[in-house]
């Protein structure tokens, strides 16, 4: 095997140093950090929320489908990522009663629905937060529920409903005794059957329920139920169980969701999914029950909401139930309304509520769509923009400068951004590009005003970006086909054409699958079938909810299965397209769709399960043979990572291992200049592969959690930035990775490297226009313009590296301090120089003297000599600041604002000089108070230096302006200017040129 | 631990002995690392000259403190001065950059955040008796390398967790948690160039907090201080 692997890459050659490689990880390179632009604009699913106070501040822990922890100290108006380091799906939350510093984390959301993540067990932190210890419980999967003993801290009770898609052991209801250090499982049905719910008694904690839950999903299929779903009851704290029947549902029942009354806890409450669901009332401790309502906005889709039923803390018949839309009873639960008076209405699909016990007018509400919450008990809502959890499906650009982002989201639309904006990549910077869920959009590969872009199932649609007017294109069903079938996350894929119309127009490619492959050369208006059905077309593994053995049914095409699910063009020839199904197949043509080869066979020689998803197809841009492939089997209850890749065009495959890998793959990208450099995105975890796939190094340095659920990547042709789509963290950006590219390539066993300069072409990120300040939520960085010095050091430097930055007259201009790290380290140039010496003397807090000493004026274009001083190592490289004349920075007039800088800068160091050799004399002076006529001379001196500066300014309100403070604003006009002054703005300076001579003159007269 | 869980359906959680034991051998390391407690715990008195350098600009400053009474930093930056008091019930501060032109009482909440750095001896050296309990979270990685993890919390209620260099035991990064209104509000600092002084303790001669660099380049041992300059006036 590492023979077959050395052979395999030997054509490649080895651009790393073997000596390097064990000790290599990211960190090495963690300069490389990725700007995250979120957004919070539709944030994204809430599984957990629970508050508590702390030193009089409201506290909220936030759990998320797949972007971790979120911590806020002031009721949820700002908000922290507090779990970084750890698996980002998170099922459920527990704060210890009188401690908000002790919360316990259950990873695996249990909104059971065909995306769920899949978590790696129970988590605790004691100090808020900053630090976390694994307790267990790793192959649960999903947990839903942890509750603690309201009489002893110690106890807790864990339920698991356990893995989604395969039969195991590691489900039920885990109890500990010891702070969760050991757990015992007291309530086990089968391998089918978990624990999705419990409830304990608030004074007689011995009184434990659990909802027993059997479930199942295949990739065509979801069962809610079975015989092993029921409701039990113990009395002695989970010891003995009693199988609750009394007043429930006949026959097979499904989730089941309880709440005991808080303020009345004979009382409880449980709704039940059966072949008639309803919200049922027990009065006697939950011994016998009866029936209180059907109705349908309780009841629907208990596998994604069975998780919350909420009864306010203090008054017992106000109930509330979160599901599909807001439901509130002021009856015990008899009757429920669901009207939103005022405010927004909040985002569809309910997972979690937390009432404030000391103010339950006050709620929050976890939905598919963020935070929302309530001064009103839920009549009137408010959204929280500031959690950036949204959870991207793929991603694409366009060629526009700035260049956009295009991404849809799960249960949350398609949208499109700027990568860079003023100010940052804010909230409003995002626009909505319709759908419900949104999976694929891209722009024409020919006209990028024209985009396209879907809701589940393939409903596909056209957008004119110049009209803003949306029409659909779903390919028609004609005769002599079958059935579509489209998939839940159906491929819609643009690329370029080599052909012309018949009138001689260029023409694109846009291509969709459902288990045929279509294409359309007219923007989706006509559409050939360009392939026979590339599936296995198994009927045994198509959906057919209609025989669905399900309690409840659903059908949202979440299960249609049998399509096709990934398709790349080659980009230069059209006739090569490879089309990966659902279902296992890799279908290649050379000829445009007129024959198709089915590469399954090498994959699975390989390793591979046959029938595992072919999730993502990448055609090197350096070796027309080599296809690598990722693929998915985890809808078969295997979570392995399966990345393979061939040299040969699909004949033979090899797999690529490493220790580092978890979690199914969604994507692998190659780099398109250096060939060794690999990422790999898994449901936990970003990878990247500087050896070809030789070694792998999960990404902890670059930005993202550490288990992020990586979906999609791309690669910027014109900036060479990597684009990342995240599912519950939003995108990130990893701008320019040139110097990762010369990073591989060059000798790191070498102890210090200054890798060459990039040329710098005069360019200023644009100011305005800037989102309104109270609109930005939650806001990603913009791009960083300015040359930039990378070095390398092979090890930390335990002193400060300096720089230093020279003229072309051999003058040094800037000094600057670079950081010591391990591996590439970072420093920008502001292509500011040294700022002046300013004068000394007076308040100057927050006025243009205090900013001019602070700030240097901008270099003009040149060339400009880096020396970098890492402890005995230095190395010099030049930097060539080049002019941008179409933006009206040519030589001449950087070269002219250069020097109309310096012309004031000149002046602040002339009084600086000035000021000093007054207060020098005035200081000798000050010690001859006998003699009448210094004493004279030293008050007019004093009077003469009052003319200088500002020495009556006691406040920053008080704008006291004298010579110094004249000099100042206009250096600091100068600084900030982007032009050069006009001629008559320029005389300006000659008048205090004109100034500074006289006082200098006066002065003579005074010493 | 699958196959218990399968049998007895018991799971003896994953959570390792994590005993104050450890956490002392890695104080224990640490304090001879930098010279041994018997050295540190004669120092009473400290004066440190060096500078804050930001963006190329070197503000010089002078710190002087005696142990468990006070401490006073004097900075001066385009003429305008720098002054910080901690007492061990009072403190001030005067910074005309941020708009205090002369010296004001800080709040309580401030000062409480500030009082550990009257101890002059190193926080490790005797923690039992400065009343600090000590929790050792483990070996962790951090920018790559791993360290071992020490969360110190004093007696005046500061957290801080400490990352030691395996190799040399000395303290690589410290990461403090305080408290301003109710809001916890983290910081990190990164100690570098380590040097040993005349009286054979070692101290980090640079402190770097990101945006900005701390320069020590003269440490005075037992100095004579005049304590008028904590009296804040």
């Amino acid at each position: 095997m590492r023979y077959l692997i050395a052979v395999l890459f030997s054509g490649i050659g080895m651009l790393l140093h073997a000596q390097n490689i064990p000790s290599f990880n990211t960190a090495q390179f963690q300069v490389m950090g990725a700007r995250a632009l979120g957004p919070s604009t539709m944030s994204g699913r809430i599984t957990a929320i629970e508050g508590v106070y702390a030193d009089a501040q409201l506290n909220l822990y936030v759990g998320t489908a797949g972007g971790g922890i979120w911590k806020s100290q002031n009721g949820g108006q700002s908000f922290a990522p507090i779990f970084d380091k750890y698996n980002q799906s998170i099922g459920a939350l527990a704060v210890e009663p009188g401690n908000a510093r002790v919360v316990y984390a259950g990873t695996g959301e249990s909104n059971m629905r065909n995306s769920v993540s899949i978590g790696e067990g129970l988590y605790k932190t004691t100090d808020g937060g900053s630090n976390w210890q694994k307790l267990g419980l790793d192959s649960t999967e999903h947990i839903s529920k942890i509750v603690l003993d309201p009489a002893d801290k110690k106890v807790l009770y864990v339920s698991a409903p356990g893995p989604l898609f395969k039969a195991s052991k590691h489900r039920g209801l885990y109890k500990s005794m010891d702070a969760g250090k050991t757990w015992e499982k007291i309530l086990y049905i089968n391998e089918n059957t978990g624990c999705s719910d419990i409830a304990i008694h608030p004074t007689k904690s011995n009184i434990v329920f659990a909802s027993t839950w059997e479930f199942r999903r295949k990739p065509f299929s979801f069962v809610s139920g079975g015989a092993g779903s029921a409701l039990y009851k113990s009395n002695d704290g989970g010891k003995s169980w009693n199988k609750i029947t009394k007043g429930l549902p006949e026959g097979n029942l499904g989730r089941i969701v309880i709440a005991i009354n808080p303020s009345k806890p004979s009382q409880v409450l449980a709704i039940v999914e059966a072949k008639e669901s309803g919200l049922y009332q027990s009065n006697d401790e939950g011994e016998t029950w009866t029936k209180l309502t059907s109705a349908t906005g309780l009841t629907a889709r208990p596998f994604y909401f069975s998780t919350t039923l909420v009864i306010d803390p203090k008054d017992a018949k106000r109930v509330y139930r979160p599901a599909y839309d807001f439901n509130y009873s002021n009856d015990g639960g008899s009757t429920f309304s669901n009207t939103v008076i005022g405010g927004v209405a909040p985002h569809a699909d309910h997972h979690a509520l937390w009432v404030n016990p000391t103010n339950t007018d006050m709620l929050f509400l976890g939905t598919d769509g963020g935070v929302y919450l309530s001064y009103n008990k839920g009549i009137t809502w408010e959204f929280l923009n500031n959690l950036p959890v949204p959870q991207f499906y793929h991603v694409s650009v366009d060629n526009q400068s700035p260049y956009n982002i295009y991404g849809g989201l799960q249960d949350n639309n398609n949208w499109m951004v700027p990568n860079t904006a003023p100010g940052g990549v804010s909230s409003t910077d995002w626009k909505a590009l319709g759908g419900g869920d949104g999976f694929w959009v891209q722009p024409d590969a020919l006209d990028e005003k024209i985009v396209y872009a879907e809701s589940q199932g393939g409903e596909m649609y056209r957008i004119n970006l110049r009209t803003g007017l949306s029409t659909g294109i779903k390919p028609k069903l004609q005769a002599g086909e079958e059935e579509h079938r489209w998939n839940w996350n159906t491929p819609i894929v643009t690329a370029k054409s080599n052909s012309k119309s018949a009138t001689g127009k260029a023409l694109s490619n846009l291509y969709v699958g459902a288990q045929y492959l279509f294409r359309s050369r007219d923007n989706g208006k006509n559409w050939e079938r360009i392939s026979p059905d590339l599936t296995t077309n198994n009927k045994a593994i198509h959906n057919k909810s209609e025989n669905s053995e399900s309690v409840t049914g659903d059908n949202t095409s979440a299960e249609n299965h049998g399509t096709i699910f990934t398709i790349v063009q080659h980009p230069q020839n059209e006739n090569i397209i490879w089309v990966g199904t659902d279902d296992g197949n890799l279908m290649f043509t050379n000829n445009g769709g007129k024959t198709w080869t089915n590469k399954n066979a090498g994959i699975t020689k390989a390793g591979v399960p046959a029938q595992a998803w072919i999730s993502s197809i990448e055609l090197s841009a350096h070796n027309p043979n080599r296809i690598f492939v990722t693929l998915d089997h985890h809808m078969y209850g295997d979570n392995h990572t399966y990345v393979v890749v061939t040299n040969d065009g699909g004949n033979s495959f090899t797999k690529f291992e490493s220790e580092e890998f978890s979690g199914f793959a969604h994507i692998i990208r190659e780099d398109i200049k250096t060939p060794s450099l690999l990422f790999l995105g898994t449901e936990s975890g970003f990878f990247i592969s500087l050896n070809a796939g030789k070694t792998w190094m999960r990404s902890k340095y670059q930005n993202l959690p550490w288990y992020s659920l990586v979906r999609d990547i791309k690669i910027h042709p014109a900036t060479n930035d990597l684009v990342i789509a995240t599912h519950g963290r939003g995108v990130y950006i990893i701008d320019n990775i040139q110097p990762l590219r010369e990073m591989v390539q060059s000798d790191l066993s070498k102890p210090f490297l200054f890798y060459p300069i990039q040329p710098f072409k005069y360019e200023f990120g644009a100011q305005y226009p800037q989102s309104a300040p109270n609109l930005i939520g939650y806001a990603g960085a913009s791009k960083s313009l300015a040359p930039t010095f990378y070095y390398y050091l092979k090890e930390r430097s335990n002193d400060i590296v300096k720089i230093e930055i020279y003229n072309s007259e051999n003058k040094k201009i800037k000094d600057l301090n670079g950081s010591g790290l391990k591996g590439l380290n970072k420093v920008y140039w502001t292509l500011t120089s040294n700022p002046p010496r300013v004068a000394k003397g007076g308040f100057i807090a927050q006025s243009s003297v205090q900013a001019a000493g602070f700030l240097g004026p901008k270099v003009p274009a040149g060339k400009y000599r880096v020396v970098i001083k890492a402890g005995k190592d230095s190395s010099v490289q030049i930097l060539s600041v080049l002019p941008n004349p179409t933006v009206g920075l040519s030589d001449a007039a950087l070269q002219k604002m250069y020097q109309q800088n310096m012309r004031l800068f000149v002046l602040e160091e002339q009084l600086a000089t000035m000021v000093d050799t007054i207060d020098a004399k005035l200081s000798v002076w000050g010690n001859q108070t006998t003699n009448d006529e210094i004493s004279k001379k030293r008050k007019s001196l004093d009077s003469f230096k009052r003319e200088l500066i500002e020495l009556n300014r006691k406040s920053i309100f008080f704008d006291e302006q004298k010579f110094r403070r004249k000099i100042s604003d206009f250096y600091l006009d100068m600084v900030r200017a982007l032009e050069p002054l006009s001629e008559s703005q320029e005389k300006g300076i000659n008048v205090l040129e004109a100034e500074m001579k006289v006082f200098q003159d006066r002065l003579k007269s005074l010493l | 631990m699958k196959k218990i869980l399968l049998s007895v359906l018991v799971v003896f959680a994953a959570v390792a002995g994590l005993s104050a034991q450890t956490a002392d051998e890695v104080i224990n390391k640490y304090i001879t690392a930098i010279g041994g407690a018997d050295k540190w715990s004669k120092i009473l008195s400290l004066k440190v000259e060096g500078q804050i350098e930001v963006q190329g600009l070197a503000i010089p400053f002078t710190m002087q403190a005696v142990h468990m009474k006070g401490m006073r930093v004097d900075a001066e930056f385009q003429g305008n001065k720098i002054i910080d008091i901690t007492t061990p019930t009072k403190g001030w501060s005067q910074n005309p950059l941020m708009g205090k032109s002369s010296l004001e009482a800080i709040t309580a909440e401030e000062l409480k955040s500030k009082l550990d750095e009257l101890d002059v001896q190193d926080e490790f050296v005797n923690y039992k008796e400065k009343g600090s309990t000590v929790e050792f979270l483990g070996k962790e990685e951090e920018e790559g390398t791993s360290y071992n993890k020490v969360k110190l919390t004093t007696k005046n209620g500061n957290e801080k967790t400490y990352y030691f260099d395996l190799v040399t035991n000395l303290i690589y990064k410290e990461e403090t948690t305080t408290k301003q209104q109710g809001q916890e509000v983290k910081a990190s600092v990164k100690y570098l160039d380590y040097k040993t002084l005349e009286n054979g303790i070692k101290m980090a001669f640079k402190s770097d907090m990101g945006m900005m660099m701390m320069v020590t380049n003269k440490v005075t041992i037992n100095p004579t201080i005049d304590e008028t300059i904590f009296s804040g006036n």
